[in-house]
């Protein structure tokens, strides 16, 4: 369900723009997460400073995380519940499937995981005999619809209800094919009917987690709808998979996080659901799994924790960056070609996949830097992308053309006497052709800019001309 | 997996430049686990005289319907009024905890009452909160014998019983209770902390808000004040 389709990004691209459903659709996203967000910090004067709070807890965390990795697994074992250390995908699918194995299941109830979807668990268990059910609602009808989430916390928010309602129909066949399903309300009904039963009869629960605290050996999870809850607590057997970099030092630092993570995702002050989880059901309890398993999974992390891609290792997956995304705004998150959308998922898919097939990716932005004013973790997530734009230069994945433009740019630049006469005789130039329109429709070397929109004539000298020749200032006047 | 264990601990080890025995890095984290310090509180999370009105507060705008008693026996009219008012079966499932269980049902014939964990087919629960926090409107519940877990999440309503006394600022506040009740600055955890704000919900469909997802549709906090 997730195959990587990174480096069809410009098909996608384009495609996606024509789509009319999923424009509308991603039309009213602006309205949605955006503001309930800004509402929400209105009414926290510290917010600011909590964002420092936090990245400065991410930060000692990842200078300090050999050692917390170890505390974590301690005390994970000292509640009763076992640790399992990935390299990558396959051996974390391998460590699911033999956990599975072990208990004999047939059904695994799964709430949301992104490391779930990283590698790819559920075509895998399938392909193993056992049937994974999501149980998020909207990973459940993405799930249905076999289509890969398409935003981290939003899974199908490309889908109008209407589709939605194609789906449930086909899907749900014992149902009544006459039955109604006009809106939301009687589709979650219906979906909370089945999966309740789902629920019931699972012999594995996989859930994500959005911490792992160092000091108990809790995994935290994080949700609206109470679906992890049941996930982890009903099978008699829960496994929680995880990345490294999820540790925090402490439940006060768990805290701090959670003050600037549901604000920034939904607007939210507190999700509903927070839950720490510690162990296995312990000896008199009435309720809980018999086994407890943590996979923890590397995947490429520890490089980025060497390189200068390091601070995207504080990403808490809220969101916000690609709330506040222009480039996500306008081709949705399946144009991406893999788990991770918008900015996070800019700096972390050539991280994760390699440079190769991800090229399109950090250059898909206009660098304007709302994800880096809006990231509760202060990710310069801008920064970060040009660090593989740089990259990318360097190991001679830019396209010829591109290379070869900024070769001459740069000679350029580094002449400026040379720039100025080019960029003065230029504005002459295409002042003169320009025509009583004042734009271009067509114009030789940027198709490119040209074949979506028209490019505006010049006015006939070039800034620096007319920066020379600028009104006298008032005295100490500033611009 | 040991290989992989210690091929991932390596790789950590030469990325943030601490040795193999990482003898500096290790004291680095003792300390700060051993200190568990808080970090910044915003001013809404004051521990003070307001924090049973500011819980209120913020419960009430996150969903939960907040009532206030005043000793365990005023309960069972105001778990009936609620039960009528939502045209609902006068089952409930109760926790096993000495404040549930010094509850008198006995004033309210109409109201069928069970013990231990939660079925399947249970409509209302009533368990008992270790601890209230104001900034949020949260309940913190936490697993025991007494209070088993999927109290909090099978039926379609959930009452917690919040004695006004564990109402405090933040999340911090919480923690410190949950660390004295467990005799050890070192916290013993339970298998189970929920800390729950409102009653479920989604918006996944067109992002329209719905309440009642997978867990409780009503979430309903008694606050207790002790006579
Ligand atoms: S990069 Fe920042 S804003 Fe984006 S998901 Fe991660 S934490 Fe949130």
């Amino acid at each position: 369900m997730s195959q990587i389709k990174t480096e069809r990004f410009r098909e996608n691209t384009r495609s996606a723009l024509a789509d009319r459903q999923l424009q509308a659709v991603l039309g009213k996203f602006a309205d949605g997460f955006p503001v309930k967000r800004a509402q929400a910090i209105a009414r926290l004067p510290e917010f600011d400073a909590l964002r420092d709070a936090a990245r400065d807890i991410k930060n000692h965390v990842l200078e300090n995380l050999g050692p917390y990795l170890e505390q974590f697994e301690a005390q994970v074992i000292a509640s009763g519940g076992q640790v399992h250390w990935c390299r990558d995908a396959e051996e974390a699918r391998q460590t699911v499937l033999s956990i599975c194995k072990n208990a004999d299941a047939r059904t695994v109830t799964k709430s949301k995981s992104m490391i779930g979807e990283e590698v790819d668990i559920n075509d895998f268990l399938e392909d193993n005999g056992i049937e994974p059910v999501e149980t998020d609602l909207g990973e459940y009808i993405i799930q249905l619809r076999r289509e890969p989430p398409s935003h981290i916390i939003a899974p199908a928010i490309h889908l109008s209800k209407q589709q939605v309602a194609e789906t449930f129909r086909e899907k749900h066949a014992d149902r009544a094919a006459d039955r109604s399903l006009e809106s939301p309300r009687v589709m979650l009904d219906e979906a909370r009917e089945e999966l309740r039963e789902q629920f019931l009869g699972a012999d594995v629960g996989l859930s994500g987690a959005n911490m792992l605290v160092a000091e108990t050996g809790s995994i935290a999870t994080v949700s609206n709808e109470g679906n992890i809850e049941l996930t982890c607590g009903l099978p008699r057997v829960h496994i929680a998979m995880a990345s490294i970099e999820k540790i925090v030092p402490t439940l006060e630092d768990a805290a701090t996080i959670l003050r600037v993570l549901a604000r920034s995702a939904t607007g939210q002050d507190m999700s509903v659901y927070t839950s720490f989880i510690t162990g296995p059901r312990r000896p008199d309890d009435l309720d809980g799994p018999e086994e407890f398993h943590v996979v923890l999974l590397d995947n490429g992390r520890t490089e980025l924790l060497a390189s200068e891609f390091r601070d995207i290792l504080r990403c808490i997956r809220c969101g916000a960056c690609i709330n506040h995304c222009p480039v996500y705004e306008a081709i949705g998150g399946h144009a991406y070609g893999w788990i991770y959308p918008g900015p996070m998922g800019a700096v972390l898919t050539p991280g994760l996949l390699g440079m190769e097939t991800t090229q399109h990716h950090p250059n898909a932005s206009t660098l304007c830097g709302r994800c880096e004013s809006v990231c509760p973790m202060r990710i310069p997530l801008p920064d970060l992308l040009r660090k593989w734009r740089t990259r990318q230069f360097g190991a001679e994945i830019t396209p010829t053309a591109s290379r070869y433009g900024l070769k001459v740019w740069a000679y350029f630049a580094r002449h400026p006497h040379l720039y100025r006469l080019i960029t003065k005789t230029g504005a002459i130039f295409l002042f003169a052709a320009g025509g009583r329109k004042r734009r271009f429709r067509h114009l030789p070397f940027a198709g490119g800019w040209t074949d979506a929109r028209d490019l505006p004539a010049p006015q006939g000298r070039s800034f620096m001309a007319q920066w020379r020749q600028r009104p006298p200032r008032r005295s100490g006047g500033r611009l | 997996m040991t290989g992989a264990r210690e091929h991932i601990l390596s790789a950590v080890r030469r990325a943030t430049g601490t040795g193999a025995a990482g003898a500096g890095a290790d004291d680095t984290v003792a300390s700060r686990l051993a200190a568990h310090a808080p970090n910044l509180r915003p001013a809404r999370a004051a521990d003070n005289a307001t924090v049973v009105s500011r819980f209120a507060e913020e419960a009430v705008r996150a969903g939960t319907d907040v009532r206030h008693a005043t000793g365990v026996d005023e309960i069972p009219a105001i778990i009936a009024a609620y039960l009528r008012e939502q045209n609902m079966p006068g089952g409930i499932r109760v926790s096993d905890d000495p404040i549930s269980t010094a509850i008198p049902w006995v004033n309210e014939p109409l109201i069928s009452v069970s013990t231990g964990a939660a079925d399947p087919g249970d409509t209302a629960s009533l368990s008992v909160a270790l601890s209230g926090i104001a900034e949020t409107g949260t309940l913190m519940m936490n697993s025991s014998p007494e209070n088993p877990t999927m109290l909090n999440y099978l039926p379609f309503l959930h009452v917690g019983v919040l004695p006004e006394s564990q109402i405090v600022g933040s999340l911090e506040s919480a923690w410190s209770i949950l660390r004295r009740q467990s005799g050890s600055e070192n916290t013993a955890m339970p298998r189970m902390i929920n800390l729950i704000t409102g009653p479920s919900r989604t918006a996944d469909i067109e992002q329209e808000l719905l309440m009642g997802a997978h867990g409780p549709q009503k979430h309903m906090v008694i606050i207790l004040k002790e006579k």
